[in-house]
């Protein structure tokens, strides 16, 4: 083979193995997520890693004697299985796992960020059988628990990553109807009627938005759908 | 080319490989059997290597006639290091499963430079894909994420040890009769012994061996093929004269094996004949494993109570039949062939037959998939090496549908109520998989404050148990956790489930799993967080006494249990 041969079947193989990375983190951050994760980057900065350490350097490195050139190239294939496993476990560990109602906003609470196996059996039937991140509700710590409430304070984690305080969202829809209307003043409403989809007759719920490292945007949350259905990358305070 | 032919590369990348393929399984809680052998096991739970807190942890286990002391050892080791964190647990099992692996590697590397003709012109690369095929297999998944399969899994280790020090002293016979030796003392006299230890599965290693030896050996002398008589010595001693005992025994002593269905909702009849079905079923899921077949509970396999009942039981009958006639029959022409088949059935011959345990349990494959997979690699080999195009591409396919089949599978299993939510959404006949949910849903509830919440968990447990108690007719499963329910939250068990309950206490097989509810029951009530009427645990006691399968250490000590109870103002 010579070093252009190479360089073209590794480009190829690369390409198949990253087509079926991108169709993993297309599953694991549906719709609007992806941008939100900014999933766009992460996949270039993999795609451009793959290319550096699949074809680019197998024709850097090509050799004339075949065994030597064969050894060295199961090698950089090897480097290329970790470097996709690797951006994989990572894009899978951090994937959006809920939509958490707490108190006045929405929290997008990632896989790594809780203790998958305390989570309620009610929303784990959610996380089976939903495509996107089901929206949840979490409960308020009891007002007696004070020893809860003082961890919390300290630095614990808050409720929304508590799923022992999880439940359906149906249970909070008074209060997630009050918190949209608390949040949702004149200005705000006019913003919202001029850039965007949404109107007064709108059956969707706007409510600050939180994710990632406190970044924050503005959800629209459907009741009917269980989900939030729209991202807006706007501060919503 | 290392891919081909470096055994270190090879190793190291199936290493690597297991390891990406579990690594999303690993952050999964305790399951099932889990509870009773581990986290129930109060001598695991020692502080230090002390000898005799060693001792007394590897002695603990009830599981088994020998109690499996060396995997009991393990989780108390693990304990140790790690209190009862799972993660650290399932690691451990990864790491041996990784261990097996190599030795997989390494047997059939020994054993396809028996195979005479046609000869592999790549013996490391056949090793390699064997070892791949049977690493990265979903079917084996359960004696890594599920951590007591670690018995398993200890017991193959030791198994594939064996055979491997067995191969290495046959090949070593003519030219160094001590160093012969010396393998064979490592074969029968420690990893026999160790594999026993570890679960009585291991009782089938001298078969192994024979079967190794006449199908690749042949009982001759490796340089001058002479036949070897010691070789058939050996084998008459370690395999034919416990095996001729063995069936004497039985013939004599029926009850040493039909004792134990008195604890079953099925005959021996029915159960050999059930499993020629689960035979031909774990063969389906090795060549073309699917997800959404495989679970941790196959209990809604329904039982063939004749040759007809189901119908497909003749056809496994005749399959099987016609499967070892091939292995019988071809063993000389197709050795390879008769291994995968023969070895299958072999590993089989303990808990696929007479005795009478649960029906079907995928970790039953751990070390029979292997033979399989031999089989299956041996022809994906030939064809690499007949057409190396079209011969690679189908070996990538395969491997990477095993290993990517074994990675969604792992994923599920590392986030329990998923997991627990996977099993009814896949198997929703299947008792004890609406136990589960129906477990999960009542301490759910019992975590919360009295609300709607807790209403609809304690409604949701109710209704999960109902249907697991409905699905089988001599499962208590469920009723136990509508007594649970009545006792804790105040739901009503009702009228007909309580009858059920108590009929079924009566009259049905009395098996291990009552004496746990019944022991879970007082536990309740001393704790004080159960308030049943006492004519309840009365009658429920009543019930047991009248169950001529309620006896031995277990019923004396619940026996006492409710003594304390009634002497109590």
């Amino acid at each position: 083979m010579t070093r252009s041969q190479v360089f073209s079947v590794s480009f190829i193989e690369t390409c198949i193995l990253l087509f079926f990375c991108c169709a993993l983190v297309v599953s694991w951050y549906p719709g609007e997520y992806f941008s939100v994760f900014y999933m766009e980057v992460k996949i270039t900065a993999l795609v451009v890693t793959c290319l550096l350490v699949g074809p680019f350097l197998s024709a850097l490195i090509y050799k004339k004697q075949r065994l030597q050139f064969v050894n060295d190239l199961s090698v950089i294939f090897i480097l290329k299985l970790i470097t996709i496993f690797l951006a994989l476990f990572l894009f899978y560990s951090q994937r959006p796992l809920l939509s958490v109602f707490a108190v006045d906003r929405v929290v997008i609470v990632q896989a790594h960020q809780l203790l998958k196996n305390d989570v309620p059996p009610n929303v784990a039937e959610f996380i089976s059988s939903s495509n996107e991140p089901p929206l949840i509700a979490a409960r308020l710590i009891n007002s007696e628990n004070l020893e809860l409430i003082m961890a919390v304070l300290s630095g614990a984690p808050d409720i929304e990553f508590r799923p022992g305080l999880y439940e359906r969202f149906e249970f909070q829809r008074d209060n997630i109807v009050v918190a949209s209307a608390k949040w949702l003043s004149e200005d705000k409403r006019d913003w919202l009627r001029n850039n965007t989809v949404w109107n007064d007759e709108s059956e969707q719920i706007p409510l600050p938005l939180i994710y990632g490292n406190g970044q924050y945007a503005l959800g629209l949350v459907d009741l009917v759908a269980g989900k939030v259905v729209r991202i807006i990358d706007v501060n919503p305070w | 080319m290392w891919i081909l032919k470096n055994s270190i590369f090879q190793l190291l990348l199936l290493a690597l490989a297991a390891s990406c393929v579990f690594a999303a399984g690993l952050s999964g809680s305790f399951y099932f059997d889990d509870e009773w052998n581990v986290l129930r096991n109060s001598a695991l739970q020692i502080d230090t290597f002390g000898v005799q807190e060693l001792w007394r942890a590897a002695l603990s286990g009830e599981a088994g006639p020998l109690g499996r002391p060396l995997a009991t050892l393990s989780f108390a080791v693990n304990y140790l290091l790690s209190g009862f964190d799972p993660y650290y647990f399932k690691l451990t099992n990864l790491l041996i499963h990784i261990t097996c692996g190599v030795l997989v590697y390494a047997v059939a590397l020994l054993l396809s430079e028996q195979i005479k003709s046609p000869k592999l012109l790549n013996p490391k690369f056949f090793a390699f894909l064997v070892s791949a095929l049977w690493l990265l297999h979903p079917i084996n998944l359960t004696p890594v994420l599920y951590v007591v399969q670690r018995m398993t899994s200890l017991s193959t280790l030791f198994c594939l040890l064996g055979m491997l020090s067995y191969i290495q002293a046959r090949l070593s016979v003519k030219q160094q009769k001590p160093r012969a030796i010396g393998f064979l003392f490592v074969t029968y006299l420690i990893c026999f012994p160790l594999g026993l230890l570890s679960k009585e599965n291991a009782a089938l290693l001298p078969a192994y061996c024979f079967l190794i030896e006449l199908l690749f050996f042949r009982f001759r002398a490796i340089d001058s093929g002479a036949l070897c008589r010691p070789i058939v010595g050996l084998h008459t001693l370690l395999v034919f004269v416990p095996g001729a005992l063995i069936l004497l025994y039985l013939l004599v002593m029926p009850e040493w094996v039909l004792g134990g269905y008195a604890r079953r909702d099925f005959s021996m009849l029915e159960r050999v004949l059930t499993e020629s079905r689960v035979l031909v079923f774990y063969l389906g899921q090795i060549l073309l494993p699917l997800n959404s077949e495989l679970a941790l509970f196959h209990d809604d396999m329904r039982i063939s109570t004749s040759l007809f009942a189901p119908l497909t039981t003749f056809f496994s009958i005749m399959l099987i039949v016609g499967l070892l006639l091939i292995g019988f029959l071809q063993r000389d022409r197709w050795p390879v062939v008769a291994f995968s088949i023969l070895f299958f059935f072999c590993a089989h011959l303990l808990e696929s037959t007479i005795l009478a345990l649960e029906l079907v349990h995928e970790h039953r494959n751990y070390l029979a998939s292997f033979s399989v997979l031999f089989g299956v690699a041996y022809a994906l080999t030939r064809l690499f090496e007949s057409d190396a195009k079209k011969g690679f591409m189908v070996i990538v396919l395969v491997v990477s549908f095993l290993g990517v089949t074994t990675a969604i599978r792992a994923a599920v299993w590392g986030n329990s109520p998923v997991q627990a939510w996977q099993e009814v959404i896949d198997h929703p006949d299947s008792p004890r998989a609406n136990y589960e949910i129906g477990k999960r849903y009542a301490i759910y509830a019992n975590g919360l404050d009295d609300s709607q919440q807790k209403q609809e968990a304690v409604m949701q447990a109710g209704e999960y148990f109902e249907k697991s108690s409905l699905l089988r007719e001599s499962y208590t499963d469920g009723l136990f956790g509508l007594l649970m329910l009545e006792g804790i939250e105040g739901r009503p068990i009702g009228q007909t489930f309580r009858e059920m309950l108590l009929t079924r206490l009566a009259t049905g097989p009395f098996n291990n799993n009552n004496y746990n509810y019944l022991n879970a029951v007082f536990n309740c009530i001393e704790m004080q967080e159960c308030d049943f009427q006492d004519s309840v645990v009365d009658k429920i006691m009543l019930a047991c006494q009248r169950n001529p399968s309620f006896s031995g250490p277990h019923s004396r000590a619940l026996l006492e249990k409710y003594n304390q109870y009634t002497s109590q103002p």
